[in-house]
């Protein structure tokens, strides 16, 4: 007797023609976001080549400047120049959003792994936890571990990557069971191949792309979330020119000299709409669900 | 026309519903009178002339630093009750406004004995406490400062216990008359206790009558008297329509038929609170004070108190035990760079201790140390210290507290010093002995000092305190003795050039440099508009 075997994806099959950047740079946004990462990076690369100033370097007598040739975007109210501190920033902010992002999904995703391949009491329990986290407020959760590890840049991570991996497990657990039901896993089953390979081979790599989509979405989350903590003292510390500390400091002389909040404002909107434009246009590219390679 | 009749025409607008209040209020600071009278009625942030007409010109909304805790004279935490009581108390004597002239107040004569040890006093008659408690007798004198002295029975442990520390008895001569007995001379009674909150006179029948509730409904005779307070929102007085007029002597009768006080805690909110018309008066930072200057709706009255700040370095961490260290981080640090920087320069720096505005002990001779990079690493290199990591604490309400912190951090890198910055909340930076204290290193404080008594600024740096309040842990025995004597000594001229510990800072005791607080170098005195 011949035994039908379906075959079996290693990876969903993605949409359109060329690759990938280059799909994605069709999509306008997606060009942005591309260009937006892409100045992020080079950033975070050559900051020290790129920034004028020791983003740490005072000069009290020309504090709270406006925009000059000296200075393109003015100095803060220690006279540190604002675009200095705003390049190193950048190093900062990924330093956080990028291991807090990827915790979060190593950790959403064994969570979402376990919760959703072995199902049963497992499955409940593990959702219980990803509720309760979810449901205690993502702020308090941030201040109250803080308050215990002590304000640092890895805590911050440690934090913020407590806080998004629940959304990371509810994606990878609801992905998990879509994709087990399919024949090639039961086929898998009765060729008697084991439940790490079955994962490992066959359910990760599909939904890891959504999951992947989901990590550029959150990044820009990641860094307002670690510029809102930093404005409350809670982030990194000084002279550390995060973003939030920028804007915090700048907070305080808004009325007399707003540049400092004015170009981290735009800073971070930017960035949270390059990141999310990306995110938005890898997800068309490769989210299997709406591409439809998902069988 | 004429101050007086500028305000009652004001009134009567806003009465007859011609003016809005805002506009009212707005119209009265431009005739010169609001503000200062918003002032006054705060009493104890230091005012001037607070009253302008008898009749009623609405509620004023006063922004306050930090909300009530506790209402009572004898357990006061610090200036937010301050405000509120200075409005609701009244003592035998006090500071008229704008001076440190002692006037009457609910005494109606007053005399002290030749050997300043016995103040005869007698009380105005028909003065009447809040809520019907009755008139103010010597009896209630009597209770007041026993009280607080812990010499009732059952005794209290009042925090301002000390500040009595003299008082042997108030002897009842009569229904509104009595004597002050002292145990020795004590020169704070005049300067701080009997003219501050020490020197409130509280009724002995409604601290009987309300037991612990007495903190949070304090019952006085002042011109304003309790209302309500809602935690965290507002505290509200009325005027007092059984008022006594006991300070109507000095000054004109209150004008705003309540006063509110809205805690407001950060700088900035304040600011943009006074602009949005939310609050009518109150304290600003010092980098809002350009931006009303050019703002013709408001007017911003500065006035230079008696508070100060500074670097503090705890003398027993190990790392700060070399006075070489010590001396290499004085001279590192840039004062005029942080007084521009912290307090946009609207603060100016102080030599001492005690600042200009003190009656006695100003030391107007001190030196002022100027940064000098080369010298502070002379010093270091002398001490033998190499890679030293210090701490700077400051809390985060402090004014310019971040700031100074950051300024003397980049200040020590340039000698090889890496300095940590911890802002931290006030309860954490406030914390006292122990392991608190044993961790400090730098930091950054300010101590208000609302009465012209030198002993309520020094008396933090003696050894007693080491552990307590005195961060530096310095100790000298020369330096408390010389404090103690100086709060005996009437004389004021004694008191400045001889017994007065600034003498030893001066140099003419001999006392060996080395021995030199660390602390004290490099204050500031507080220009607070």
């Amino acid at each position: 007797m011949t035994v039908s075997v379906p075959p079996l994806p290693r990876r969903a099959r993605l949409p359109g023609r060329g690759s990938l950047p280059v799909r994605v740079a069709r999509n306008p946004a997606g060009l942005f976001g591309i260009f937006v990462v892409t100045g992020l990076l080079v950033l975070v690369a050559f900051a020290p080549q790129i920034a004028p100033y020791d983003p740490a370097h005072q000069d009290i007598v020309n504090r709270l400047q406006g925009p000059s040739a000296n200075h393109l975007l003015g100095t803060d109210q220690l006279g540190r120049d604002l675009l200095s501190r705003l390049i190193f920033g950048v190093r900062i902010e990924l330093q956080v959003a990028v291991p807090a992002t990827l915790g979060a999904l190593a950790l959403g995703l064994l969570l979402g792994l376990a919760a959703g391949y072995l199902g049963g009491r497992a499955d409940n329990a593990l959702i219980v936890v990803m509720d309760a986290i979810q449901a205690f407020p993502a702020v308090i959760l941030a201040l109250t571990i803080l308050a215990l590890l002590g304000p640092s840049l890895r805590n911050v991570a440690i934090v913020l990557a407590v806080a998004f991996a629940p959304a990371y497990a509810r994606v990878a657990r609801a992905l998990v069971l879509a994709v087990k039901q399919n024949p090639y896993i039961e086929a898998e089953r009765s060729l008697g191949a084991s439940s790490p390979r079955i994962v490992l081979a066959h359910i990760v790599p599909n939904i890891l792309p959504p999951l992947l989509t989901l990590v550029a979405m959150n990044l820009p989350s990641a860094i307002g979330a670690e510029a809102g903590l930093s404005f409350l003292g809670l982030g990194v510390q000084p002279p550390t020119p995060s973003w939030g500390v920028i804007l915090a400091d700048g907070f305080e002389h808004v009325r007399d000299a707003p540049w400092a909040v004015i170009w981290t404002g735009l800073t971070l909107m930017a960035t949270t709409l390059g990141f999310t434009f990306l995110g938005e246009a890898l997800r068309d590219q490769l989210d299997p669900r709406l591409a439809g390679a998902l069988h | 026309m004429s101050e007086q009749s500028q305000v009652e025409q004001l009134v009567r607008d806003l009465s007859d519903g011609r003016l809005d209040r805002r506009t009212f209020l707005q119209r009265a600071a431009a005739a010169g009178l609001a503000l200062g009278t918003a002032n006054a009625l705060a009493g104890a942030l230091g005012a001037d002339s607070a009253f302008g007409s008898t009749r009623a010109a609405g509620v004023l909304r006063v922004r306050a630093v930090g909300d009530v805790q506790n209402m009572d004279p004898a357990f006061i935490p610090g200036s937010n009750e301050g405000a509120v009581l200075a409005n609701v108390y009244e003592g035998l004597v006090a500071f008229k406004p704008g001076t440190y002239n002692l006037v009457p107040v609910l005494a109606d004569k007053w005399q002290p004995s030749n050997d300043g040890l016995r103040y005869h006093f007698t009380l105005r008659k028909g003065v009447k406490f809040h809520g019907g408690y009755g008139e103010v007798t010597a009896a209630d004198v009597k209770f007041s400062f026993e009280r607080t002295a812990g010499l009732t029975s059952p005794a209290i442990e009042s925090p301002y216990k000390s500040d009595w520390a003299a008082l042997g008895e108030v002897r009842v001569t009569g229904r509104y008359s009595g004597t002050i007995i002292l145990k020795n001379k004590f020169a704070p009674l005049l300067t701080n206790t009997l003219p501050g909150f020490d020197g409130y006179i509280v009724s002995r029948k409604a601290v009987s009558d309300l037991g612990d509730d007495f903190a949070h409904h304090p019952i006085g005779t002042g011109p304003y008297e309790f209302v309500s307070w809602t935690p965290g929102q507002k505290t509200v007085l009325r005027k007092f329509e059984g008022y006594g007029g006991s300070w109507q002597r000095h000054v004109k009768a209150p004008i705003w038929s309540g006063i509110e006080f809205v805690p407001i805690s950060v700088s900035n909110a304040a600011t943009i609170a006074i602009q949005s018309g939310a609050v009518d008066w109150g304290p600003i930072g010092p980098e809002a004070v350009n931006s009303f200057k050019s703002d013709s709706k408001f007017r911003v009255d500065a006035r230079t108190t008696l508070n100060y700040s500074w670097i503090g370095m705890n003398i027993a961490h190990p790392n700060l035990k070399d006075v070489n260290v010590r001396r290499a981080i004085r001279a590192a640090i840039d004062v005029p760079s942080i007084l521009a920087a912290a307090f946009d320069g609207k603060w100016s720096r102080a030599r001492s201790l005690l600042a200009p505005g003190m009656p006695v002990g100003y030391w107007k001779q001190a030196p002022a140390y100027a940064r000098d990079v080369n010298k502070a690493k002379s010093f270091l290199a002398r001490s033998g210290v190499s890679g030293l990591e210090l701490t700077m604490a400051a809390s985060k309400t402090a004014v310019g507290g971040q700031t100074i912190a950051e300024i003397v951090q980049a200040n020590l890198a340039d000698i090889g010093i890496k300095v940590q910055v911890l802002v931290q909340d006030r309860s954490v930076f406030n914390q006292l002995g122990g392991d608190a204290q044993k961790n400090r290193q730098l930091f950054y404080e300010l101590f208000t000092t609302p009465t012209p008594e030198p002993s309520f600024a020094t008396e933090w740096f003696t050894c007693g305190q080491v552990n307590v309040w005195n961060w530096q842990s310095w100790c000298n025995r020369q330096f408390s003795t010389w404090d103690a004597q100086a709060m005996k000594t009437l004389d004021p001229e004694i008191r400045s050039e001889v017994a007065w510990p600034t003498a030893y800072f001066a140099g003419k005791k001999a006392i060996k440099p080395s021995l030199q607080p660390s602390g004290f170098y490099q204050t500031w005195d507080f220009r607070q508009t």
